[in-house]
């Protein structure tokens, strides 16, 4: 006779058990497989937040070792230039140069005149000003280490304060911006990367890149034609024709750049009052002097052309105003002169400054037309 | 895709207060949205901007110091004063001072107040004294930049760049005599070439080019640096038309450059900062060091050297005066003081208001410029006309100044109204510059260099008159009814070269027996054959209102006689070549 095994009946109720999860398991795999529901998972973009978060951490901490760097070697070029700094490139034509000049390269800090049989010692530098120069020469300095950093960092972005012995606070007046993107890019250290390589522009591309506000302002900076650290704003006429000319630029095999374009009557303002590092208004407290480097902008468009958002500062990408030399000047002026369907030209170059081109029927442009040149006072 | 609206706004606060900010948008990439930040920031260093104060402080404390102590060498003075207590302002010399030299100089043209002025400065020896490198070729290049600036930038051996400075001058022109004052001729860029030799600088190259229907052309420049100054900017000369510009006033208005001396220095303060410095292209931890300038008005010019007098041969109240031309930029002119008191310890302020002591001022604009002259010996070629000096040819005319360039000196002919031969002079000399500065001759001064000093610039001196009166003319003879002579010749009122005749004291009268032959002119052969009377021109009975002069030779037997009549001065000065007759 057949006993019955009673732990065997046991196994055996497992082994269902077991058999039926399986069932089920493989059920629900197949049963749903080939199904996205999701790209991501939960917490996803609040990661890329993060990441961003993150960004903006090293761009702050780039921005807090750069300002120690340019402390320290704002200093030093300072004493070397006898706590003097030299405006050299201004808006009007006028060099704000010191006024005392310079001996073998020294900036001259008395003068002794003979009149009248006796000596007088002619005070010429005020060490008051040393501040504001260092300000001036940090801004410099600063630039410099920010237009490196592959992010893009707003440049003469700063109102300063001194504190003594020797603290510097850089108040930013625009903020950083960093892109959240849906998935983390990895950072490209490539030095191929960095190449200036003329590239023809993608339309549709430089739609996404650009924004355009309602009063017909297009917003292009942080574009490839707009100078790293740099603001770049322009009229929408004007920035086609900018188009254009890059066009022309790169059948060349170049590339063009922008470093200043629109400014707002705000920010001449600004300038006019020596708000910004030049401290135009310490400098020149006389305004019929001060006329003489920055323009007031009480003037309007006319006399400030900058305010019309017609108005270029441009050069070759890769260079800067002291290291283009003439053959380049002559290149960018044949550039952005070159005639349009029209056959008008699509900008005319102020004569005394190689770097300045207006556009889109501003005063100087229709007076040029009318002369028939491409390069007008 | 999916639409992602209104995430939210993440706020954080760090140590510098700065606010975070996200802000989505609709996107149809991979960008969700955008994070900003306002990257402000705070920076500190141990160092202090009072350095500027306390350095400004010590400077002008010596300055202060060596002018009011009426430093000889006031340059001298500063250094010595900002150099002492541990301190050490000396800059090092570089080679870019070679640019400075001339940029500097260069801007002080364009910066003259007025305008058609004629710039003139060459090279010095600004610190450029590299002993280990006796010999260098540098060359300074100038184009246009943007307006209105142009750049300089300093080559060595056409290739490594030493230098760059800008320059506010408009831009490049260049320019003829003709039209300097008119067009401008537009130039693309000028080189310079100088060649340093044991710290000695030559430029031996100064060019231009410019295009020309658009082919490069190239003109020579004047290697002196003689740059016009017009309205327009500054013009650099054509070296063709060079000795136009040359010339003096009132032509020319010739400013030599620099008018004021500069003093750098290079203040080292021991404290330290972490720097890149172009020098050596490196960043690293480096000493701050406070570059700055003074300037001072140029030292009045150094005293004349190898002063001496001489007498005029054969002329009248002159002399002549030779001294070493001096090489020191903006003598104007030079000063000769001459009294018959001595002033050699008189102060320059007093001399100048003491009426007794005579001044002469001589312009050294354009001197006449000669190879050799013996200043010993002249002669007669022909008379009525001044002695000309041997080896030159020609006379030495008066209150001129001539350059013997061989000798590096100056010889001036000097004829005052108040100068007068026979008289014991003290003369002295000094160098003038533009703004009428000369040695103060303050002996009260320690160790003041610029005084006066026999035999340098100071000596005694009395002219010689040994002019002759010129030779006696229409020299005829008249027979008395008693059978007398009487002779009859001209007043004589010029001197032998042509001048005036003031001295006139007598007349000789030579005769001798004479055997045949008619009225014979000979030349001069008065000797001891000849009997001589001596006659007062009172004895000749002729005077400024009456031109004719006459003597009865009562001492003449019958016969025939051969007579010469010379007129002699005060000096007895008498020319040889008499007038004779027979």
């Amino acid at each position: 006779m057949l006993r019955r095994n009673k732990k065997g009946i046991g196994l055996e109720w497992y082994m269902l058990i077991v058999a039926v999860f399986i069932g089920f398991t493989t059920f629900f795999v197949y049963h749903f497989s080939g199904q996205k529901i999701m790209d991501n998972f939960i917490g996803d973009y609040q990661f890329s937040i993060l990441r961003s978060v993150q960004e903006s951490e090293k761009t702050l901490f780039y921005v807090d070792q750069s300002a120690q760097y340019s402390l320290e070697q704002s200093v030093y070029d300072l004493a070397n230039s006898g706590g003097v700094s030299e405006i050299e490139i201004s808006d009007e034509e006028n060099f704000a140069g010191y006024e005392c000049g310079k001996y073998n390269d020294a900036y001259v800090w008395y003068q002794v005149i003979k009149k009248d049989g006796k000596y007088d010692a002619q005070e010429c530098f005020d060490e008051k000003s040393a501040e504001t120069n260092l300000a001036y020469t940090f801004n410099r300095n600063l630039d410099n280490y920010l237009v490196s950093y592959p992010g893009n960092i707003p440049t003469d972005n700063y109102k300063y304060e001194f504190k003594n012995n020797l603290e510097i606070i850089g108040l930013a007046a625009l903020p950083v911006y960093i892109n959240i993107f849906k998935k983390e890019i990895p950072e490209d250290f490539s030095t191929e990367a960095r190449e200036i390589k003329p590239k023809p522009l993608d339309a549709k591309q430089l739609d996404k890149d650009t924004t355009k506000n309602s009063e017909g302002f297009r917003d292009f900076t942080g574009t490839d034609l707009c100078a790293k650290g740099s603001r770049c704003v322009l009229k929408e006429n004007a920035f086609q024709q900018l188009v254009k000319a890059q066009d022309a630029a790169v059948k060349k095999g170049i590339s063009l750049e922008v470093y200043s374009a629109y400014r707002s009557s705000e920010q001449q303002q600004a300038l006019w009052n020596g708000d910004t590092p030049e401290k135009y208004a310490d400098r020149y407290k006389d305004p019929t002097v001060r006329i003489k480097y920055v323009c007031d902008p009480k003037g309007g468009e006319i006399k400030c052309p900058h305010l019309s958002g017609n108005v270029v500062d441009i050069r070759l990408k890769g260079k800067t105003t002291k290291t283009m030399n003439s053959a380049e000047w002559n290149i960018l002026y044949s550039i952005m002169t070159s005639a349009d369907s029209n056959k008008q030209p699509l900008w005319v170059k102020y004569s005394n400054e190689p770097w300045h081109f207006e556009c889109c029927n501003t005063p100087r442009y229709s007076r040029a037309i009318e002369k028939g040149v491409t390069s007008i006072v | 895709m999916i639409p992602v609206m209104l995430v939210g706004i993440i706020t954080f606060v760090n140590n510098n207060s700065i606010t975070g900010n996200v802000v989505a948008e609709q996107s149809d990439n991979e960008k969700i949205g955008t994070y900003s930040v306002m990257p402000s920031f705070r920076a500190k260093i141990d160092y202090s901007l009072q350095d500027y104060s306390d350095l400004k402080i010590k400077l002008k404390t010596a300055i202060d110091k060596c002018f009011a102590s009426k430093q000889q060498d006031v340059k001298d003075c500063i250094r010595t004063e900002t150099n002492k207590d541990g301190y050490n302002w000396n800059c090092n010399e570089k080679d870019s001072d070679v640019l400075y030299d001339f940029t500097d100089k260069l801007k002080e043209c364009i910066n003259l107040e007025n305008e058609n002025y004629v710039c003139r400065f060459s090279f010095d020896s600004r610190g450029f004294l590299n002993t280990e490198k006796p010999k260098r070729n540098f060359e300074i290049k100038l184009t246009n930049w943007y307006y209105p600036r142009i750049k300089a930038e300093l080559f060595e051996d056409d290739d490594i760049l030493l230098g760059t400075e800008f320059i506010e001058a408009g831009k490049l022109f260049y320019t003829d005599y003709e039209n300097k004052d008119k067009e401008s001729k537009n130039l693309d860029s000028i080189t310079i070439k100088i060649n340093y030799e044991d710290g000695i600088p030559v430029v031996t190259d100064s060019h231009a080019t410019f295009k020309d229907k658009n082919i490069d052309r190239t003109v020579g420049l004047s290697k002196i640096f003689l740059i016009y100054k017009s309205k327009e900017g500054i013009k650099f000369i054509d070296e063709r038309f060079e000795s136009s510009f040359r010339g003096p006033e009132p032509a020319n208005t010739i400013i030599d450059l620099p008018r004021m001396q500069g003093i750098d220095f290079c203040a080292k303060t021991g404290k330290k900062v972490t720097a890149y410095d172009a020098s050596d292209g490196k960043v690293k931890e480096r000493e701050i060091v406070y570059k700055f300038a003074i300037m001072l008005p140029n030292p009045v010019p150094a005293p004349v050297e190898l002063f001496d007098a001489k007498d005029n041969l054969k002329a009248e109240n002159s002399a002549l005066l030779a001294w070493g031309k001096d090489s020191q930029a903006g003598i104007k002119s030079y000063s000769v003081y001459y009294s018959t008191k001595d002033f050699i310890d008189v102060e320059m302020s007093d001399i100048k208001k003491d009426n007794d002591i005579k001044k002469v001022s001589i312009l050294i604009n354009n001197p006449i410029e000669i190879e050799k002259v013996d200043l010993d010996k002249c002669e007669f070629n022909p008379t009525n006309e001044p002695c000309k000096y041997k080896n030159y040819g020609n006379p030495l005319l008066k209150n001129k100044l001539y350059y013997i360039k061989p000798e590096n000196k100056f010889v001036y002919v000097l004829s005052d109204v108040d100068f007068k031969d026979e008289t014991d002079y003290n003369i002295a000399i000094t160098a003038v510059n533009d703004k009428n500065e000369e040695i103060d001759n303050d002996n009260s001064i320690k160790d003041n260099k610029n005084i006066f000093d026999i035999g340098k610039n100071y000596l005694w001196f009395s002219s010689n008159d040994d002019l002759p009166p010129a030779k006696i003319i229409n020299l005829k003879k008249e027979t008395g009814s008693d059978g007398k002579i009487k002779l009859l010749w001209d007043l004589p009122t010029k001197n032998l070269d042509g001048t005036d005749l003031s001295d006139l004291k007598g007349f000789n009268i030579y005769y001798r027996k004479y055997l045949v032959g008619p009225f014979v002119i000979a030349s001069s052969n008065i000797d001891s054959s000849f009997s001589k009377k001596e006659i007062r021109v009172s004895d000749a009975g002729c005077s400024s209102s009456q031109p004719q002069c006459g003597y009865e030779m009562e001492e003449l037997a019958s016969g025939q006689y051969f007579i010469s009549v010379a007129a002699f001065d005060d000096k007895n000065n008498e020319f040889k070549d008499t007038a004779q007759l027979t």
